[in-house]
C-alpha cells in the first residue's frame, strides 16, 4: 500500500494544496490498493478510466487555481444504492443488477460540484436489508480487520473500502444503523445525521421515513468535510428540511476543556447485558469516566421505549419497505421476466429478482398494514415513533449528548447469524432508536478488543446539532487507547477466502472495471488468471491499546447525580427498566 | 403464528408466488419474526398514545418537473416500442 493513503482527506488536501502529490497520483494508488485488497470484495462496479478521468480534471482545475474545494480530487466511494447518472446501481440486487441511473442523486450533484472523485459503488445487504452484508445477491464482502468476519451492514461495503484504506471517505446510507453499526466493526467515525439533514432524492428507498445519508471517515474532521458537502435543504425530498442550510460549518476541532465542566452527558447501559460483550462495556464505561474526569456530569438514561425498538422498527420499516418495494414489478425498469400475463410478470420478477431478506421484508410490511392489524401494529408503531422523539426532545433538555455502545459486539464471523434473523437484528438493538427519533448519532472508535477487533461507540445529540456532535466525536480521540494509529488494518485473510482473478471481461465493462460477478470472486479485465494473494496492509501499533483494553474500568453509574424518567406509566402491570421486566425481556429471549 | 394457508395468503397479497419453493422456507422465519414484533402488544402507550402527534404527512406540490426525457426512460425499460412501455395481457387473468 502507499504511504499517502494512510492520510486523511483533510491531510490529502492538504497536501494536493501544496503540490506533494496530485489527484491523479493519488487515485492511481487507490486503484492499485483497491486491487491488492480484492479478496474484501468492497466494489460492486470500479471503473478506473472513470476515475481517472475526474482525478486529471481535477489536477486541471487545480493548475488554472480554479479548485472546487477541500474535496477536490479526493476519491469517495459511494454506496450502491446512490444513484449517479450513467452508472450502475445495483443495491446489490439481482433486480437491478443491469440497472443504469438516469439521474444523479442530491448527493452526488453536491460531489461533483465539490470536484470530488466518486470511487466505485460499494456493496451492500439487498437493498439496504441486513446487518452484515451478507445479504447482497452480489458478493461477499469482507472486514478489513479479520477477513473471516463481517464488515457490518448495511453498508459494509463502505466501510470495508475505508477500513482497508482503499479511500479516505465513503457515502453510506442509515435506516436502523447501517453507517453506524458498520463503522463500529470497522474502526471508523460513521454518522447518520439529523433526519431532514441530507436530502433522500436519488437513494433508492427502502424506509423513507428513517432513512438518511451519510459519511463514512477515519477522523472526526474528515466526517465534517465530508457532511458539509452533502448538506443541505433540496425541494425534491420532500423531507429535506431548511434548518440543514444551518449544517455547513467548518470544523473547530474538539470541544475544549472548558465545556466539559458545564457538559452533562447521558450515559445508557443496558440492565440485560446478555449477549453484550464484556470489553464493549468496558470501553464504554471507559469513556464515561474519562468524560467525568474532565468534569462532565454523567447522567443515566433510562427510556421508556428503546426496549421496544427492534419491534417499533421492523414493523414501520418493513410497511414502508413493502410500499416502496411495489415499483420493482418488471415493468418500468430492472428484471423482467418472463410471464403469461401481467399478474405473472409481476410474480415472476418479484421472485426470481429479490433475495430471501428481501421477501420476508416485503412480507411481513405486507402482514402489518393488512386489514384487522393495521391498527395493533402499524398504527401503534407509529405513536410509539413519535413518543420516541418526544423522548429524545425531553432527554436533551438535561444532557448534552447520549453515550452507550454501538453494537452489543465487535464484528462477528461470516454464517454466525446469517440464519437467524433475530439474532441479527439485535446486533442494531442501540442504535434503531435514533432512526426512530430522527437526531443525529454517530459511532466513534473506542479502540480494539482482545482479538484485535475494533470497538465502536455511539454518541447521540440533540436535533440539528450535527456538528456540535462531530466536534465531541473528536473528543474520543484524546482518551488513552482510542484512537486509530494511521486507521490501518492488519488484513488478516483466511484460507477460505482466496479471490479469484480471471481474465474474461463481464458484458459491457470497460477496462480497468472490477467487476466482481459471484461470490468470493472478482474479476479484473487484462490482467493473467492468477489465484489472489491476500496482502497484508501494514499493521497498525496497536499493542498499547489492546493493553488499555484489558484493564476493567471502575463503574462509574454510581457518581452520576441523576436518573432522567418520564411519569407515564409504558408497560402494562410494570414499570420500564425495572427488574421484573428484565427478567422477562432475559426470559423471552432464552426462549 | 401463521398457517401455511394464511402464509399463503399473505404472499399473494405481498405479489410474491406462494407455490414458490423459496417461500415456502420463509414460512418457519416468517413466525419467528412475527412473534418478535407481537412484542409491541406490550407495551402500553397509556394517555401518551392517544396525545402522541404522529406528524403532518409531507408532501410537497405535485407538479411535473420532466427530469427525465422519453429517452431516458426507453433507456432503462424492459421493453419500449414507439414511446410507450411493452407489457403483456393485462386483465384478463383476474
Amino acid at each position: 500500500m502507499n504511504e499517502i493513503l494512510k492520510n486523511t482527506a483533510s491531510d490529502h488536501a492538504k497536501a494536493l494544496a501544496k503540490g506533494e502529490y496530485t489527484a491523479t497520483e493519488l487515485t492511481k494508488a487507490s486503484l492499485a490498493h483497491a486491487h491488492e485488497r480484492k479478496s474484501l470484495e468492497a466494489f460492486n462496479s470500479l471503473d478506473a478510466a472513470l476515475v481517472e478521468a475526474q482525478a486529471k480534471a481535477s489536477d486541471e482545475r487545480r493548475k488554472k487555481g480554479q479548485t472546487l474545494g477541500p474535496l477536490d480530487g479526493i476519491p469517495i466511494a459511494i454506496k450502491d444504492n446512490i444513484c449517479a447518472r450513467g452508472e450502475k446501481v445495483t443495491c446489490s440486487s439481482k433486480f437491478l443488477e443491469n440497472f443504469e441511473a438516469p439521474y444523479d442523486a442530491h448527493v452526488i450533484e453536491r460531489l461533483r460540484a465539490a470536484g470530488a472523485v466518486l470511487f466505485g459503488r460499494t456493496n451492500l445487504d439487498e437493498f439496504a436489508m441486513g446487518s452484515s452484508t451478507e445479504n447482497s445477491a452480489l458478493r461477499l464482502t469482507r472486514n478489513p480487520w479479520d477477513e473471516s468476519r463481517v464488515p457490518g451492514g448495511s453498508s459494509g461495503g463502505s466501510a470495508s473500502a475505508v477500513g482497508a484504506n482503499i479511500v479516505p471517505l465513503a457515502l453510506g446510507s442509515d435506516t436502523g444503523g447501517s453507517i453506524r453499526q458498520p463503522a463500529s466493526f470497522c474502526g471508523l467515525y460513521g454518522l447518520k445525521p439529523t433526519y431532514g439533514t441530507v436530502s433522500r432524492y436519488g437513494l433508492v428507498a427502502f424506509a423513507s421515513s428513517l432513512d438518511q445519508i451519510g459519511p463514512f471517515a477515519r477522523s472526526a474532521e474528515d466526517t465534517a468535510l465530508l457532511l458539509n458537502a452533502i448538506a443541505g435543504h433540496d425541494p425534491r425530498d420532500s423531507t429535506s428540511s431548511p434548518a440543514s442550510q444551518e449544517i455547513p460549518t467548518p470544523f473547530s476541532g474538539p470541544l475544549p476543556d472548558s465545556e466539559f465542566k458545564k457538559m452533562r452527558i447521558g450515559y445508557f447501559l443496558p440492565q440485560n447485558q446478555d449477549g453484550y460483550s464484556k470489553e464493549v462495556l468496558a470501553a464504554c464505561e471507559k469513556a464515561a469516566k474519562y468524560f467525568e474526569s474532565k468534569g462532565a456530569k454523567l447522567v443515566p438514561i433510562q427510556s421508556r421505549y428503546w426496549d421496544y425498538s427492534i419491534p417499533i422498527y421492523y414493523i414501520l420499516a418493513t410497511a414502508e419497505a413493502s410500499s416502496n418495494l411495489s415499483r420493482f414489478d418488471g415493468i418500468r425498469y430492472g428484471k423482467r421476466a418472463k410471464g403469461e400475463d401481467l399478474k405473472e410478470v409481476y410474480i415472476r420478477s418479484r421472485i426470481e429478482g429479490c433475495g430471501p431478506a428481501v421477501k420476508r421484508r416485503i412480507l411481513l410490511g405486507t402482514f402489518v398494514l393488512s386489514a384487522g392489524y393495521f391498527d395493533a401494529y402499524y398504527g401503534k408503531a407509529q405513536k410509539a415513533k413519535a413518543l420516541i422523539r418526544q423522548e429524545y426532545i425531553s432527554f436533551f433538555k438535561d444532557v448534552d449528548f447520549i453515550l452507550q455502545p454501538t453494537s452489543p459486539t465487535t464484528a462477528f464471523k461470516i454464517g454466525e447469524k446469517a440464519r437467524n434473523p433475530i439474532a441479527m437484528y439485535q446486533s442494531d438493538v442501540l442504535t434503531i432508536a435514533a432512526n426512530l427519533g430522527g437526531v443525529p448519532s454517530m459511532s466513534v472508535p473506542a479502540g480494539l478488543d482482545s482479538q484485535g477487533l475494533p470497538i465502536g461507540l455511539q454518541i447521540t445529540g440533540a436535533h440539528f446539532s450535527d456538528q456540535r456532535l462531530i466536534r465531541y466525536a473528536a473528543n474520543f480521540a484524546e482518551i488513552p487507547g482510542f484512537a486509530m494509529v494511521d486507521g490501518v488494518a492488519p488484513g488478516k485473510a483466511p484460507a477460505a477466502s482466496k479471490a479469484v482473478v480471471t481474465q474474461s471481461p463481464a458484458k459491457n465493462d470497460t477496462p480497468g472495471k472490477v467487476a466482481g460477478d459471484s461470490r468470493g470472486s472478482v474479476k479484473v479485465p487484462g490482467k493473467a488468471p492468477v489465484q489472489a494473494k491476500s496482502k497484508p496492509a501494514v499493521v497498525a501499533k496497536k499493542g498499547a491499546r489492546k493493553s488499555e483494553s484489558k484493564k476493567s474500568p471502575k463503574k462509574v453509574v454510581k457518581k452520576t447525580s441523576k436518573v432522567i424518567k418520564k411519569a407515564t406509566p409504558v408497560k402494562k402491570g410494570k414499570t420500564a427498566g425495572s427488574k421484573k421486566s428484565t427478567t422477562k425481556k432475559a426470559t423471552r429471549k432464552k426462549k | 403464528m401463521l398457517s401455511e394457508k394464511e402464509f399463503s395468503e399473505l404472499a399473494f397479497l405481498a405479489r410474491l408466488d406462494p407455490a414458490d419453493p423459496g417461500l415456502k422456507g420463509l414460512r418457519e422465519d416468517f413466525n419467528k419474526i412475527l412473534d418478535a414484533v407481537k412484542q409491541i402488544e406490550e407495551l402500553d402507550l397509556g394517555d401518551a398514545g392517544s396525545k402522541a402527534e404522529i406528524g403532518p404527512a409531507v408532501s410537497r406540490p405535485d407538479v411535473p418537473r420532466g427530469e427525465l426525457t422519453p429517452r431516458d426512460i426507453a433507456a432503462i425499460a424492459p421493453e419500449w416500442e414507439a414511446g410507450h412501455f411493452v407489457v403483456p395481457g393485462v386483465i384478463q387473468s383476474e
